[in-house]
């Protein structure tokens, strides 16, 4: 058995420009998420969204070479992947090399200033952004872009997993990233899903969800027999994904989809009993009813679970990797983190959400996420004990 | 190991199974009127189609005429089926007309708009048809066939209990839509005189090289 591993990673948030800052952020409970009173960004209604400091990222990506001319958003994809790269030897312009961007949006911000009539530029076609991220590194492979709506991030590190598997590269660099745009937020709040207070996941006070942006790089490379990796290496051993085939935009009320890749996930690696939960928990009344039934479904209901929106926001095309990241970090030093904006259930089925840190001898977990268009992902991601 | 069952386009105003052209629209003038007809053509009642954007309702009907008289559209609750949609212009005909909805003088987003500013509600749309409980996975690409998305599809059957799937490119933009789809198989020794689903196969089979 071949193991699919993660070699370096990087987040780049409101909380931070490497992984490490993000993760000690979260660690010393500090949220990322702030008030947008009304008329901010020329949205009418206020709300809380957790946005990067652009004059301090402007500051530290000057570091990188070459940079100043690029969008935003192919902007931060670089330098989330640059930063990543640098702790490795990998060489991202060998052909072994592949890259996959994982996004909803991309550089959606431009169609503020864009005419509404004419050719439509090539930065707002996302293939574009991605072919610019490569070419950034000189890689000589097309890159592959994942839009899976909220699902993108763990349906790309599933598409990394299986095209290690099929042997034609030895690493894959996946990116994901997404921003706080007018056309986002306001698209959100269209649908009376944001909060225009902080977000309370699985809490009984819930509202809804916070908008984040992010970019987020996982490296994973392969290793044939997985005996040439150290102790505790974190490899991604199993991922699924399955569609509720019931609504585009709702929840299914019988968490069928989600019960199904969970159940499917931990089948597929051996039915492992995870240690603890990654969950999605946007803080909408309904997501987080439906992930509380589909835990419930799967028999997981009194396994430690949070979930990271209240320190990020919903990151959207980010969410997967960052989640799976900052997860990692938790499970590699045996903790398991309180999911912010929680005190009290407020999900018809009652389950295990933690709301201070604890220790936790922990050797896997699962990530799971949900998204418009009805789909649902798991991955489940363990530490590698020899 | 993976074997097409039955293939469609839809293209300059005609459509194809097979590639025998099933339907052709006379007034060529308007991409959503010839959809609509061809919905109405292929007497297919789905109310819901009338809702969906023009990517949705390309999608949808590149499947309908795809599936249509086959072994897997009488199956009731699909669990091992795939959807891989790939698109080269996403939904960025929908991201437009939603971005017209904010204009400061006359803000009125919609949420039956937005909502379709994700090119994958087009699987969405055709899970919820079709009953398909699978994986699915949308591809931004510049072109079809993509070479590294089909070793993907490949690998998938490989390593999962996948039995079948709908592989489907759909791309609207500026007015105008394409669209093909592909129902595969994994090969059972009752079909060997089927088309190997691979790049090689695709372009003879859509673009005759």
């Amino acid at each position: 058995m071949s193991c699919i591993y993660q070699i370096s990673h990087n987040i780049v948030s409101s909380l931070g420009f490497n992984s490490k800052e993000n993760y000690n952020a979260v660690v010393n409970n500090i949220s990322g998420l702030k008030i947008y009173p009304e008329n901010s960004m020329n949205i009418p209604e206020a709300f809380c969204a957790s946005v990067i400091d652009n004059t301090r990222f402007e500051d530290i990506s000057k570091q990188v070479s070459n940079l100043s001319d690029y969008n935003f958003f192919d902007k931060l994809c670089i330098y989330s992947a640059y930063e990543a790269l640098q702790k490795t030897d990998i060489d991202p312009a060998d052909p072994s090399c592949l890259f996959i961007l994982s996004t909803t949006k991309g550089n959606i911000d431009l169609l503020e200033n864009h005419s509404l009539e004419q050719n439509i530029d090539n930065s707002l076609f996302l293939w574009h952004s991605a072919n610019i991220i490569g070419k950034y590194f000189n890689n000589p492979n097309k890159p592959i872009v994942v839009s899976n709506a909220c699902i993108s991030g763990v349906s790309a590190q599933i598409v990394a997993k299986r095209l290690l598997n099929f042997k034609k590269f030895n690493y894959v660099v996946v990116i994901g990233a997404d921003l706080v745009s007018r056309f986002v937020v306001s698209g959100f709040q269209s649908f009376k899903a944001l909060s225009p207070e902080l977000c309370l996941p699985f809490d009984a006070e819930r509202k809804g969800l916070n908008i984040g942006e992010a970019a987020a790089t996982i490296i994973y490379g392969i290793d044939e027999t997985c005996e040439n990796l150290e102790n505790d290496t974190i490899i991604l051993d199993a991922g699924t994904i399955t569609n509720d085939a019931n609504h585009i935009s709702g929840p299914s009320r019988t968490a069928e989809g989600l019960t199904l890749a969970i159940n499917k996930c931990l089948e597929n690696s051996g039915n492992i009993k995870p240690d603890f939960i990654s969950a999605h928990g946007t803080a909408t009344p309904y997501n987080d009813d439906m992930e509380a039934l589909a835990f419930t479904r799967c028999k997981l209901e009194n396994t430690p679970a949070f979930s990271l929106k209240g320190y990020f926001g919903h990151t959207l095309g980010a969410a997967g990797l960052l989640e799976t990241i900052i997860s990692s970090m938790a499970l590699k030093n045996n903790m398991v983190i309180k999911s912010a904006g929680y005190s009290r259930c407020g999900v018809d089925n009652p389950v295990n959400i933690i709301s201070k840190n604890q220790s936790l001898k922990a050797y896997s977990f699962i990530k799971t996420i949900s998204g418009f268009g009805g789909c649902n992902a798991a991955i489940l991601i363990k530490k590698l004990v020899k | 190991m993976i074997k097409i069952i039955k293939h469609s386009v839809i293209s300059d105003f005609k459509a194809f199974t097979d590639n025998k052209l099933i339907y052709t629209h006379t007034d060529n003038d308007r991409f959503s009127e010839f959809l609509s007809s061809l919905y109405r053509f292929l007497d297919i009642s789905y109310p819901k189609f009338f809702k969906m954007d023009m990517l949705s309702k390309l999608g949808f009907l590149a499947t309908e005429l795809c599936v249509a008289q086959t072994e897997f559209s009488k199956t009731e609750n699909k669990i091992n089926t795939a959807i891989y949609l790939l698109s080269n212009a996403s939904s960025l005909d929908t991201d437009i007309n939603y971005q017209k909805t904010l204009n400061p003088e006359a803000y009125f987003p919609s949420p039956k708009v937005f909502v379709y500013t994700l090119p994958n509600i087009v699987i969405g749309e055709i899970a919820i048809k079709h009953k398909i409980f699978g994986e699915n996975t949308c591809f931004i690409c510049q072109e079809f066939p993509d070479k590294t998305v089909f070793d993907y599809i490949y690998q998938s059957f490989l390593e999962t209990d996948i039995k079948n799937a709908i592989v489907l490119w759909a791309d609207y933009i500026n007015g105008n839509g394409k669209a093909y789809a592909f129902l595969i198989e994994r090969e059972t020794s009752s079909n060997i005189d089927k088309d190997d689903f691979n790049e090689k196969t695709i372009n003879f089979l859509i673009f005759n090289k």
